[in-house]
Parts: C-alpha cells; structure tokens; sequence
C-alpha cells in the first residue's frame, strides 16, 4: 500500500470514518520499522493496540479462583435445586399428619356413637342429660325473670307519661272554648 | 446447565471481558476481579444464556456496568486513588520515552482520557468492534461513538506528537 492511500486511510481515522478493514490496514502499515518522519510517532498508538488486543488472562488460575466463588455460593445454588424435593417432602409429610388427625376424629366419633349397646338404657342416659340441661337453662332463666319486674315498672313510668298527654289535651280543648267564646 | 458446560460457553470471552474491564480500570488485579463477577453473574443467570441471541455483547454490558459501579465507588470512597491516578496519567516529557517501542506512553494517554472515550477507543481500536456492535455495548448512539472517538484519536496523536517533537529538538 502507498504511503498516499495511508494517509488518506489516516485522515479517514482521525475522524472516525474509517472502516474496520481500514484500521487492520493501519494496524499491519505501523509495524514496518521504515516510516516517514511525519508518521514516526504514530507508531507506538497502532503498536499499542495491537499489542493490547493480544493480551490475556491466566486460564488455570481464573477458572481454579471462579470455581472457588461458585463453590462458595451453593447455599443458594443448593436451595435452587432441592427447593421442589423439598417441597414435595414436606407436602407428603403434611398430608400424611392430617390423615392421622381425621381418621382419629372419625373414629372416636364412631366410639361416642356406640357408647350404649342397650337403646333404652341410652335414651335414658340423653333424657338425664337433657333433664339437667334444660333444669341449669331455668335456673338462668329465674334470674331473667327478676329483670320483668324491672320492665313493668317502666311501663308504669310510661303511664304517667299519659297524664302528661291527658293535660296537653285539656288545654288545647280549653283554648277551643275560649276561641269560641271569643266568636 | 453445569459448570464445564458454562466455561465451554463463557470462557472464549474472558480475554475479551478481561481487556475490557483493564482499560476501564486502569488496574490489572481490579480487572480480574470485575472479569470473576461478570462470570458469578452470567452463572447465575446460565439457565437463560444459551437462549441469548448475542451472548458476547450482553456480557460486555455486565462487565461495563460492574467497572463503572467500581469508578463510581471508587470516585466516592478513595480521594488519594483518583489522586494517584491523575498524576499517573499526565504525560512526563522528561522521561526519555522510545517511541517505537514505549507503548505503554499511550497507555497512559489512554488512561487519561474520559471514560466514555476510553471506553469506545478499547471496544473501536483495540477489540475491533463494528458500530453497530459498540452501540449496544455502550448504549450510545453512533454520531456520539464516532465523534467521541475521532477526539480520543486526535488526542492520543496530539500527545504522542509533543513528546516526539520534544525528543526530537532535544536530539
């Protein structure tokens, strides 16, 4: 290539116009050691990027320190994975509890029903026990009862209201007759 | 996925990531370091990387989010770092510096440069990337990549041109 092409090749660079192959020409033009004068120090700017884009990390030694970092995230790495074992576990285990606990009350519900063998003695057992219910219920009701005497001394109360209703009354027909005096 | 599967399909981009990540920071260890949790990342997301249509780019933007969180970080947290930097970066004519052969001088340059135009000289002149291809690793638009880059272009070459010509006169 031309040292005329190069430089047009360099204006094109400068302002950012130039082409990707452009620049490998740049690149591959500064490595020759002959350059004119004016060029001489762009040489070490291709040189350094050239040299730059050979540079590379130690493999062993980033892989080996990575998969320490990775190895030093499992508790999340671990719950990821059995996070649905997990689960499915604990759902059976579950499953398992409320099983025992229904089939225990179903049973014992089936014991209370056959307490009795004998009807009779059974209902005799449930009019005791309903007696006792319904006798402890009056006791409570007694109680209650004391509060009626209370409520017909209200009502009493009211009445006297109606004396007050009974004079209102009085007056409005007195003032009638006055009215009609007055005509 | 396992994990031999996941080095077969992330380890031909480490160099790239590592490049990446050295001329954002400036610093080799750092560089690895941001390389290692751009893996972490990728590994935890490895049940949908084989369905990534452009594997290679979307790790660059892991990799570039995690060096910028790193300057940021390091903006707020370190003065006596940013210090260091900036006189690290400013060019030293005194020394006697090959042109030829003392790349690291651009380096410098480089590391000087803004982020932004640090960032798309690495993806342009040193990775090779096309246009489109730095777009979406940098989430710039073109006009902004090419006029970046052609500053960060004529700036390199303005540096390099002071100190030859210093060399130069001297001789």
């Amino acid at each position: 290539m031309s040292t005329i092409e190069i430089r047009k090749i360099l204006e094109k660079y400068f302002e950012g116009e130039s082409s990707l192959a452009e620049e490998r020409i740049l690149r591959e033009y500064f490595k020759q050691e002959m350059l004119p004068d004016d060029m001489q120090h762009l040489k070490a700017q291709f040189l350094f990027f050239d040299k730059s884009s050979r540079e590379t990390i130690d493999e062993n030694e980033f892989g080996a320190n990575l998969d320490k970092k990775i190895d030093a995230i499992p508790v999340i790495r671990k719950l990821g994975r059995y996070s649905g074992y997990v689960y499915t576990v604990g759902a059976a285990a579950a499953c398992i509890v409320l099983y025992f606990i229904v089939s225990n009350i179903a049973v014992n519900r089936f014991d209370e029903e056959n307490t009795f063998q004998d009807p009779e003695l059974a209902y005799e057992e449930t009019r005791k026990t309903l007696f006792f219910v319904s006798e402890t219920i009056n006791k409570g009701f007694s109680d209650v009862d004391k509060i009626s005497v209370l409520e017909k001394g209200l009502k009493e109360l009211e009445n006297m209201s109606k004396i007050q209703e009974a004079e209102n009354l009085i007056n409005i027909l007195k003032g009638s007759s006055d009215e009609n005096e007055n005509l | 996925m396992d994990q031999k599967e996941f080095k077969i399909l992330a380890f031909p981009m480490k160099d790239k990531l590592f490049r990446f990540a050295k001329s954002m920071l400036g610093n080799q260890e750092e560089a690895e370091d941001a390389v290692q949790e751009t893996f972490i990342k990728l590994w935890l997301k490895r049940k949908s990387l084989s369905k990534k249509r452009n594997l290679e780019a979307f790790s660059m933007v892991v990799t570039r989010n995690l060096c910028i969180d790193r300057i940021r970080a390091r903006k707020k947290n370190n003065i006596e770092l940013k210090d260091t930097i900036i006189a690290d970066n400013s060019p030293t004519p005194q020394k006697t510096i090959e042109l030829n052969e003392n790349v690291d001088f651009v380096k410098k340059i480089i590391s000087g440069l803004a982020d932004q135009q640090k960032m798309i000289v690495h993806l342009r002149d040193i990775e090779g990337y096309t246009y489109e291809e730095i777009e979406k690793i940098t989430g710039l638009n073109r006009n902004v990549i090419k006029v970046n880059l052609s500053r960060a272009r004529k700036k390199i070459r303005e540096e390099l041109y002071k100190v030859y010509k210093y060399e130069h006169d001297r001789n």
